[in-house]
């Protein structure tokens, strides 16, 4: 190609960046951004997407463009309180075992396993039926049940840090565990960290969906899943309550595993 | 190689049972009283002890979990709180539509996937590549409701060119031939949904196992005696990458029970999934019990299945 050529993942790094961006902002300051009170009728019903209501209003008439914007707040609670459960016992436990090893690393790695192999949705079906939907129990599911691959990745990297040179190096100089593991192995393993927890959260995004989308959402808050699910029993008549929130997940995920992508291709 | 079939069917066991111990457990302290599910929130004090002691309900935990476990070992798997109905009558017409949905769509989407992953890798980094790994990528961040809705909106309602829901026509009457078209024409948009998932990640891993085999020495080996690429890419890198691919293969299938759940929710369709939903929802204990250690099964034994074709694929594995 003869047109000047930007390096190679530079747009996309931009597009996803902006893409987390506008999901970080939107979530934040939705209640000040929006048209409208998301769950106020403030319309006709089933209203099609027009200038007072971009993308259309539902059943009973309250503004769907707004329930996005809240929906974007549901969603990055739901994904950074995961986020913050899934690094705690992913990086605790790989430390422990890659660092200690011997049978404290043989037995972590088999409950790991057992994690891995749980059925997530199912058990997130059973659970928050039967304890009932909240934001707080999908976080607590969604974290306790996602930690394991990361743990694994964790565990991996402190391996291969150990060996290096200059941890030998930095414990020769009278470096205790602590400090090693603070000052030298997890900012060595913190990027390659970063990149899968951005893909790891984009799954946990469309898992969260999923489950709000077959009604185990939330009742006190608006999310994407809940909004395309109650579209079902009216597809024929509002395309658009099906169509949007979908777009607005599709876009959000995409927009993270781009970055992870893109991030993992530069280490 | 009976030794490693037998030992590996052994192992299906704790599995199968660690997820009936997670189930119970879960329900046993989940809050509310299963003995108002089973009065449908009335009846007198009386009426609730006499449910209490028919479903052994004040027995421990511990005697609860062993007196199911064996019940379903003899293939008893208990009655609906809600109707009384036996669970196994239940499930049973269910099985083989969640079967069908699951297996068509797997087959579908090893074939699509294995050929646009061959097909990507012989023209790695060329257009077809990018193509095909941008809609994987496309492809996974999709929500599979979405991908459903979509579709349903487009080919069913905008198009007419298939049924919105359920596995038969209403009121159809065909046998034979005509019911089997029948229910392949219901069909078609469930198991694409499925398939659409599936297939752009089996074609993206196929990809990359073929690509990280063009490196080997035996491939070069092959090139430099002058064979053809994409001769060189099926008859070598394939046959060497396959068991990554198997792999796959086998450990997508929780991710087709799963999916299975929201497309059978959206096209209407008679399966497990939907037997999940409402059993959970009216807190049917007994045939949710029943379909989640159905389904721990069937992925187990489709891993194990897994395991075993390596032995076709690589006689290394026999040895071991």
């Amino acid at each position: 190609m003869s047109a000047p050529q930007l390096p190679a993942g530079v747009l996309r790094l931009v597009l996803a960046t902006s893409g987390v961006l506008v999901w970080l902002i939107v979530a934040l300051v939705a209640p000040w951004l929006a048209p409208y009170d998301p769950f106020l009728v403030v319309g006709e019903g089933l209203a099609a997407p027009s200038w007072r209501h971009p993308l259309g209003t539902d059943l009973i008439g309250r503004d769907l463009f707004s329930g996005i914007m809240f929906g974007a707040r549901t969603s990055a609670t739901i994904v950074f309180g995961v986020a913050l459960i899934v690094v705690a016992i992913a990086i605790t436990v790989g430390l422990v075992s890659g660092y200690l090893g011997g049978i404290v690393d043989d037995i972590l790695m088999r409950v790991a396993e057992v994690f891995q192999v749980v059925p997530r949705f199912f058990l997130a079906i059973v659970a928050l039926a039967y304890f009932g939907s909240g934001v707080d129990r999908l976080i607590i599911i969604l974290g306790l049940t996602s930690w394991s691959g990361l743990a694994r990745v964790v565990r991996a990297e402190t391996l291969s840090v150990r060996e290096s040179a200059f941890v030998e190096a930095a414990q020769l100089f009278g470096s205790g565990t602590i400090r090693t593991i603070f000052r030298e192995i997890l900012p060595n393993i913190a990027p390659t960290l970063a990149v899968y927890l951005t893909l790891l959260l984009s799954r946990v995004m469309l898992l969260e969906a999923s489950l709000a989308f077959i009604g185990l959402s939330d009742p006190n808050s608006i999310s994407w899943g809940y909004l395309a699910g109650s579209s079902q029993a009216y597809l024929r008549s509002a395309w658009w309550i099906a169509v949007f929130p979908g777009l607005a997940i599709l876009m959000t995920a995409l927009s993270l595993t781009s970055l992870g992508d893109v991030k993992g291709r530069r280490e | 190689m009976l030794k490693y079939v037998l030992r590996r069917l052994i192992q299906v066991v704790p599995t199968v049972f660690g997820v009936t111990l997670i189930t119970f457990v879960l329900v046993h302290l989940a809050p509310g009283d299963p003995v108002e599910v089973l009065a449908s929130g009335n009846g007198d004090a009386a009426y609730y002890q006499f449910m209490r002691a028919k479903y052994r309900l004040d027995d421990s935990l511990l005697t609860q979990l062993w007196t199911y476990s064996t019940n379903v070992l003899r293939g008893d798997f208990g009655t609906s709180y809600l109707t009384g109905e036996s669970v196994v009558r239940m499930i049973m017409p269910r099985i083989g539509s969640t079967l069908l949905l699951a297996i068509s769509s797997i087959v579908i989407s090893t074939l699509v996937g294995l050929k646009f992953g061959i097909l990507a890798a012989w023209r790695a980094n060329r257009f077809l590549d990018r193509a095909v790994l941008r809609t994987s990528v496309l492809v996974a961040a999709a929500p599979s409701f979405w991908i459903a809705q979509v579709m349903l909106l487009l080919f069913a309602l905008r198009l007419g060119i298939f049924p919105t829901d359920g596995r038969n026509s209403p009121g159809f009457e065909g046998t034979g031939l005509a019911m089997a078209i029948d229910t392949l024409w219901h069909l078609v948009l469930p198991m694409s949904v499925l398939a659409i998932q599936e297939s752009s990640t089996i074609a993206r891993l196929t990809r990359t196992g073929i690509v990280d085999q063009l490196d080997d020495d035996h491939i070069r080996l092959a090139r430099a005696k002058g064979l053809g690429d994409l001769h060189v890419v099926l008859r070598h890198a394939l046959r060497r990458s396959l068991t990554s691919v198997v792999t796959v293969i086998g450990s997508r299938i929780g991710h087709v029970f799963s999916g299975a759940v929201v497309v059978e929710l959206i096209f209407g369709w008679p399966g497990l999934g939907q037997l999940i939903l409402s059993s959970s929802q009216s807190r049917d204990t007994p045939v949710l019990l029943g379909v989640l250690v159905l389904i721990a099964a069937a992925v187990v034994l489709m891993n194990l299945l897994t395991d075993l074709s390596y032995m076709i694929i690589d006689p290394r594995v026999r040895l071991r």
